[in-house]
């Protein structure tokens, strides 16, 4: 996967000696070798992608499992109150909960949770943020200042409690709607969306911010300019011409901000505001361990290593891919 | 007028109408959601729901309701709890926010020590073991987030070494681990800022001068990288500062402390409408006020910005 550009030997030319010429490289490869340098970034894509498919392989055991009886051993709700809280075994990897429930299931489970809140809220940032801040910069003037005057004022707020309080008020209204639909056991579901319109609604700030001030660089450049002498509309010029060179940045904060919404959930989750029993996330997990970590440490401990050492690979991912995609950053290692 | 002095008057103006944004949207998302404050209370009939309503003016129009709340917010009166009638916001605010205050002080003096202390020190040498050692441990401290810090220190101090009291404010001792968790953070990212934004000023001319004129390698570190760099790091620090001082939520529940993050939680998990209006509100003004200060020290520190 990792290699160096390649060197072609090309048949000799009218002059005898041997010519070296260097294939020719997209952007794309050109910022894979770049990452491949970084070791760490390297180990930290691996850790994740071995973390997302074991969050992934769980989660469709565990949903064969209670549709059709085979797949996990476990269920992430099953208890078994006798069993109580148990250090591993060789039957529970990472031991059970105080109901008897296997850990390792529930942080599988919880993980998938996390992960997905992580990339859904992502999506919604890349969606608000990378089309306001393209049509601020793209537009300028007026509209420009009156777009960039609303995120100033939005960055102002204290998004963490707009986020808890936009959960509480529409925890009422969206209970007694759901009970007029019939469709009271999906509440955790529902809660879980909430959760991610809540925080993708806030963090699409920055990205925004990133976007328009690039596209202010790109938009003053010649093929921008060629392509409006060519007549091409709006849209076009920034879904053709800007939006593919928009997309080295937009990766690069879109990765940064996963772990940024991965926090803010399991903080809201760990308060006991974001997701509700018996769905789990790892917030909500670490919350449940820290209640009891006087008898039973363990249930704090695994929790918090696969919580702490997914938002180091994301971090680390994310270093990464700034300093492959980005060369002009100032690299912090 | 001084440039700096009339930039500082305009942006003190311009928080008016931010904070009449956030009263009003605030008070909309509170007021607007379908079910009132007590709709989730079984046991009230009809009657007494009904004055309850009337009581507190729920019965009126929106626009009256919003008038009133905006005129008594005017008055500086931010209202009563509608399930404890006799306790009003200004009452609790007044008894919790000194607890808030002081942990979030001393989490801010932890984050400004230790951050732009390593941060120099990293910076001192780039990208030697020095360098990449400190930012390792920075990278690390970024990843323990409070809710994993805290339980874990508090099971490590508390309950195996026995060396903190587990939960209170009283002495002292109560007052380290919360305030080492709260601002161990905001250290770490402190300490990556500096270290940025001084390598960016240490390649800079006047820096050579500087040494070519014969000052000391600390002299130049702290007198003219530091100052210049700390732009980045105010614009940084002042909505930290903000968010330390008026309650963490997670540090105030790990360690049971009686502050406004935790009584906030609280509402939240109580429909305690008016109190989430309230403690919402008095974060907004808060934060505000240490954006302006913060934009004010930058341009103080770099007047070319203020005639921009």
């Amino acid at each position: 996967m990792c290699s160096s550009p390649r060197s072609i030997q090309r048949p000799p030319l009218s002059d005898s000696r041997p010519l070296h010429i260097v294939a020719s490289s997209s952007l794309w490869a050109d910022a894979w070798r770049r990452y491949c340098q970084h070791k760490l970034a390297v180990a930290s894509l691996a850790l994740l992608m071995l973390m997302t498919l074991a969050c992934v392989a769980g989660v469709i055991g565990v949903t064969l499992r209670t549709h059709f009886g085979f797949g996990w051993p476990y269920g992430y709700e099953e208890q078994n109150v006798e069993l109580g809280a148990q250090m591993s075994s060789a039957a529970h990897w990472l031991g059970t909960d105080l109901l008897g429930r296997d850990l390792l299931t529930r942080l599988l489970v919880g993980g998938f949770v996390s992960l997905t809140v992580g990339m859904l809220a992502t999506g919604m940032v890349v969606l608000i943020g990378v089309t306001y801040g393209m049509v601020a910069g793209y537009m300028g003037g007026r509209v420009d200042r009156f777009l960039m005057r609303v995120v100033d004022i939005l960055n102002a707020l204290p998004f963490t409690i707009f986020i808890i309080l936009l959960m509480v008020v529409l925890d009422n209204p969206l209970k007694s709607l759901l009970l007029k639909l019939n469709l009271a056991n999906s509440q955790p579901f529902i809660k879980l969306c909430l959760l991610f319109l809540a925080i993708g609604a806030f963090e699409w700030l920055n990205m925004a911010r990133v976007v328009r001030a690039r596209t202010i660089e790109l938009k003053s450049l010649a093929f921008v300019e060629a392509a409006r002498a060519l007549g091409r509309r709006p849209r076009q010029i920034l879904w053709h011409h800007l939006l593919p060179n928009l997309a080295g940045i937009i990766v690069i904060y879109a990765t940064l901000s996963i772990p940024a919404v991965i926090l803010l959930e399991s903080f809201i989750s760990f308060l006991g505001l974001g997701v509700q029993p018996p769905l789990t996330s790892w917030g909500d997990l670490i919350n449940q361990g820290a209640s009891n970590m006087e008898l039973y440490p363990w249930l704090l401990i695994y929790p918090s290593l696969f919580f702490s050492l997914t938002l180091f690979a994301l971090n680390f991912v994310g270093d990464g891919l700034r300093d492959a995609l980005d060369p002009r950053t100032d690299k912090g290692p | 007028m001084h440039p700096v002095l009339r930039r500082a008057l305009v942006r003190l103006f311009e928080i008016i109408p931010v904070l009449w944004v956030v009263v009003t949207l605030t008070f909309l998302m509170v007021r607007w959601a379908p079910g009132g404050p007590f709709d989730t209370e079984r046991a009230l009939t009809p009657e007494a729901k009904k004055h309850n309503d009337a009581y507190y003016g729920l019965d009126k129009p929106l626009f009256v309701q919003y008038e009133k709340y905006l005129s008594n917010f005017l008055h500086g009166d931010l209202g009563t709890l509608y399930r404890h009638p006799d306790w009003s916001v200004n009452e609790l605010l007044a008894q919790k926010a000194p607890v808030s205050a002081e942990l979030g002080l001393w989490a801010t003096l932890v984050a400004l020590v230790i951050g732009l202390g390593t941060g120099v020190i990293a910076a001192s040498r780039p990208r030697s073991k020095r360098d990449y050692g400190t930012m390792a441990v920075a990278m690390i401290a970024i990843c323990l987030p409070s809710f994993v810090l805290g339980p874990i220190l508090l099971l490590v101090f508390g309950l195996k070494l026995q060396m903190v009291n587990v939960m209170g404010w009283n002495t002292v001792g109560d007052r380290v681990l919360p305030s080492l968790v709260l601002g161990l953070y905001y250290a770490a990212y402190i300490a990556r800022l500096t270290r940025g934004s001084m390598l960016e000023v240490r390649a800079q001319d006047f820096i050579r001068t500087a040494r070519a004129k014969g000052n000391g390698s600390v002299r130049i570190l702290l007198v003219h990288m530091l100052r210049n760099a700390l732009g980045p790091i105010i614009a940084y620090l002042a909505p930290t500062v903000a968010g330390l001082v008026t309650g963490s939520f997670v540090v105030e529940s790990i360690f049971q402390i009686p502050g406004i993050g935790r009584m906030f939680v609280e509402a939240a998990l109580n429909h305690e409408d008016q109190l989430l209006l309230g403690v919402t509100v008095l974060f907004s003004a808060i934060l505000l006020f240490c954006n302006w200060l913060g934009d004010v020290l930058i341009t103080a520190l770099n007047p070319k910005a203020a005639i921009e």
